[in-house]
């Protein structure tokens, strides 16, 4: 199993970062770390075979944007935020209305 | 038994969603019916009650064709001749010449090219839009379209929109918005099913050709009545021929038992043949099913008989509810919602309806938005004069009980909250 690990980074005297500041620090470094962190090794036949089969695999990170009321749930994914929370935003007004069968 | 091995966590887990569905108001109770489907009909609820004749005004037998002789006996004769089931999907050994048949006089019917038959019109709305549409499309839907497309729009990789209940405005900057998908796909009903209410397809089709997209319609509470000869929708707003994609249901007025079809252009009914998933993996449509709806298109195409009679019902019983000081949508279809605005007011006028001996059925949220609770009251041809005269004395009487014949929504909702 793997541990995790975490970092601490002192903030500068004064700084008082609010809410959106600190997810965009925390999405900054888990960006890097992402990038410079190399998939494991066993992923290597999985992706040979899957391009022997013909597929063009390619990967990349995402924004995920969740929401969750009572039972309900919906979750989007986009190369932005704005794009996953556009699709957040999609997904959960389809079953805002009312329908009847 | 199985029922043992479920583990108790699994038990209780079940029973307490089930308990909150029962605390919220939401749990669904059937209720059983003792006769064929008709404008009256044998009821027993709850459940072990002695069975109690009533008026029902909440099927979608709009042309009262569910239990229509002429049905029946298509029915049956076409049991005798293509016998009872085809054990088989349709590409392997599950079509018969009926099959063909019916997609054909459909096709004609609905003004198309091409026609093919599903189970039902949710599985057509559930294979549709995957099988022609690709992750380089969008679909721009209506929000108040039907359950089932939510669902196939969820199955398909396009990129998904909606535009404002009935907003062609909306719906312009949506299409501008996405101008740079390889196609655009607006997804409408054509009758609203909570409202009653008619899509603007004439809007929407010149929308559309302005702007290099493809319509798509829902058809399903419209098929066989709506338009000067039932054609539909796409007939009411003179587009017939104009709109690519239409899906409609035979479990409504157009026999009442199942079935439904994706109809459209040529290429895009093939290609749901060949990729459509409800169509390749769930097995053909019951023959009897077949024979006894081209029985029902022999019918609605003979005469306008029925769905004048049922238009002129709509229209009278409107007519008789607005007199008596009901809150009404105003509409032209034969689905009249009377406002009541409250949930539990909306389930306690509908439980007194039945007690007086009309079948209704309350809605509230989360079937419908918060605040707009009504009863949603369905008419057929099958019904007379004598049964509208009945219905409206027991709607005025449990009306007058509640004090809400007259009443603005304001003084309603002042009254019983929302």
């Amino acid at each position: 199993m793997l541990t995790r690990r975490t970092l601490e980074v002192p903030l500068p005297d004064g700084v008082r970062p609010d809410p959106a500041d600190l997810e965009l620090l925390k999405a900054t470094f888990q960006a890097i770390v992402s990038l410079r962190c190399e998939k494991d090794p066993r992923w290597e036949l999985t992706l040979k075979e899957l391009e022997d089969d013909g597929w063009k695999v390619r990967w990349g990170l995402t924004w995920r944007a969740e929401a969750k009321r009572a039972d309900d749930y919906e979750e989007a994914t986009g190369p932005t935020l704005d794009e996953a929370l556009t699709g957040l935003a999609q997904l959960v007004r389809f079953d805002m209305a009312g329908r009847a069968p | 038994m199985a029922t043992e091995t479920l583990p108790a966590t699994f038990r209780d887990v079940m029973g307490a969603e089930l308990g909150a569905l029962k605390a919220a108001g939401l749990f669904k109770e059937e209720r059983v019916i003792h006769a064929p489907q008709g404008a009256e009909i044998e009821v027993e609820f709850p459940a072990g009650a002695p069975l109690k004749k009533v008026l029902n005004l909440c099927s979608n037998n709009y042309l009262g064709l569910s239990s229509h002789p002429d049905v029946l006996a298509a029915a049956h004769a076409g049991l005798d001749r293509r016998g009872y089931g085809m054990s088989s999907v349709r590409f392997i050994c599950g079509t018969q010449d009926i099959h063909r048949e019916l997609e054909n006089r459909l096709t004609e019917f609905l003004g198309t090219e091409d026609t093919l038959l599903f189970s039902s019109c949710l599985d057509a709305n559930a294979g549709v839009f995957e099988a022609i549409l690709s992750d380089k499309d969008v679909m721009i839907a209506d929000r108040l379209v039907h359950a089932s497309i939510v669902d196939g729009m969820r199955l398909c990789k396009a990129a998904q929109d909606t535009f404002k209940h009935s907003d062609m405005g909306h719906l312009e900057e949506k299409l501008v918005e996405h101008a740079d998908k390889r196609f655009r796909l607006v997804i409408t009903d054509g009758v609203f099913s909570m409202d009653g209410d008619l899509a603007k397809l004439d809007e929407i089709v010149a929308l559309c050709r302005k702007h290099d997209a493809m319509v798509f319609v829902d058809d399903s509470h419209a098929s066989g009545f709506i338009g000067e000869t039932g054609r539909g929708t796409p007939e009411r707003f003179g587009v017939l021929g104009k709109v690519d994609v239409i899906t409609t249901t035979f479990g409504k007025a157009l026999g009442g038992a199942s079935g439904g079809c994706v109809s459209g252009r040529r290429e895009i009914v093939e290609l749901c043949r060949q990729r459509a998933r409800p169509y390749l993996f769930s097995n053909t449509l019951a023959s009897v099913i077949v024979a006894a709806t081209l029985k029902v298109l022999d019918l609605v195409s003979a005469t306008t008989g029925r769905r004048d009679r049922l238009e002129q019902n709509a229209r009278i019983w409107r007519r008789l509810l607005t007199e008596a000081g009901f809150d009404i949508k105003a509409g032209e279809s034969p689905i009249v919602p009377v406002m009541l605005y409250n949930a539990k007011l909306a389930q306690d006028v509908a439980r007194d309806l039945f007690a007086e001996g009309v079948y209704v059925v309350g809605f509230f949220f989360p079937v419908v938005a918060k605040g707009q609770a009504r009863i949603r009251t369905q008419l057929s041809a099958a019904h007379t004069m004598v049964h509208l005269d009945r219905a409206i004395e027991a709607f005025r009487k449990v009306g007058k009980k509640y004090d809400i014949l007259g009443k603005s929504k304001n003084e309603i909702v002042e009254r019983y909250g929302l």
